[in-house]
């Protein structure tokens, strides 16, 4: 038996195409999740979820989640990259639910660097 | 513990890794068993780097004997329930896993099954993604052409498709 899939899926897509693709799409910035073998292990799923639940409920639409594979940091995922303009990234470590949802309402709304989990600024 | 929903989030990704452009997943599962297929167009791999993918030695990460996960570790699993991992590779053609796990007490849990897929099928623009998955009679499935042109990267669309996936589980 054949659940209404492919149905449910079409809806996403007449939503996403309306409310989002509509309008002129200019990014401000972009988060970047480690998705290697070790943020995997770390529960960096749960960590995109977060994100993508904390910034979709702040009403935050130009912001790009991206995932990314090994970042080589093993010790501390899962791992979190963000950067918005043109400011030095800040890779965040440790990133578990709750501090995910606190890099969206401190980093990304207020521009402020969590210094208790950040791992470094640069480029990995 | 690791889950086989980390298994299959992780093992998935080496599709992706390899360069694959289109990747199915088949997840079947009925009482006794649970059956994991993931067929991609990627690089593949020659015979002589085949014979290695289960040595835990052989992977690219210092870690993995730490985290558990990577396919000698889904092998080292599946057997341990009777089961058995299998894969089978073409160079420049792709790659075909087949997992089975008999549920015994050995097997793992299943785990956050809707997540992992939600986290693959936004990983990237670049891949199609077929996933069929069933438990008893019942399937649901997903496919990304019937997602063309929409931002994988909107926080927004990420959440619908966690959602998505969450809600198929449930009607299971
Ligand atoms: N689907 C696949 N297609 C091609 N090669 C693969 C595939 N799966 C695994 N491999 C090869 O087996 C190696 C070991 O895989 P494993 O997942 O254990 O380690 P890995 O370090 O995560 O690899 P990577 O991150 O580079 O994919 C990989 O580096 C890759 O060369
Ligand atoms: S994911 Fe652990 S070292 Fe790369
Ligand atoms: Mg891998």
């Amino acid at each position: 038996m054949k659940i209404k899939s492919l149905e449910e899926l079409q809806k996403i897509k007449e939503k996403a195409l309306k409310e989002i693709s509509g309008r002129e799409t200019k990014k401000r910035g972009r988060i970047v999740v480690g998705m290697g073998t070790c943020g995997i292990s770390a529960g960096a799923k749960d960590t995109l979820r977060a994100l993508a639940d904390e910034l979709e409920k702040q009403s935050i639409d130009d912001i790009a989640v991206i995932q990314s594979g090994c970042m080589g940091l093993c010790e501390v995922e899962p791992t979190v990259e963000v950067q918005i303009g043109s400011e030095e990234p800040a890779i965040y470590g440790h990133v578990n639910e709750e501090q995910a949802r606190r890099i969206v309402r401190e980093h990304v709304m207020k521009g402020k660097i969590l210094s208790d989990i950040l791992v470094k600024r640069g480029k990995v | 513990m690791r889950t086989i929903a980390d298994h299959v989030l992780d093992i998935a990704q080496n599709s992706v890794n390899a360069q694959a452009t289109h990747v199915k997943i088949k997840f079947v599962e009925d009482r006794e068993k649970i059956v994991i297929k993931i067929r991609d167009n990627g690089c593949g791999m020659d015979e002589e780097k085949l014979s290695k993918i289960f040595d835990p030695f052989f992977t690219t990460h210092k870690e993995v004997r730490r985290v558990g996960l990577g396919l000698p570790f889904l092998k080292q699993n599946a057997e341990l329930t009777g089961g058995y991992v299998h894969v089978s590779s073409t160079p420049k053609i792709g790659t075909i896993l087949e997992a089975t796990l008999f549920k015994t007490i050995d097997c793992q849990p299943i785990g956050d099954l809707a997540g992992a897929f939600a986290t693959l099928v936004t990983s990237s623009t670049d891949v199609i993604w077929e996933i069929e998955r069933c438990l008893e009679k019942r399937c649901y499935e997903f496919s990304s052409k019937a997602l063309d042109g929409v931002d994988l990267s909107s926080p927004k669309v990420i959440k619908m498709i966690f959602e998505y996936f969450k809600s198929m589980e449930l009607s299971l």
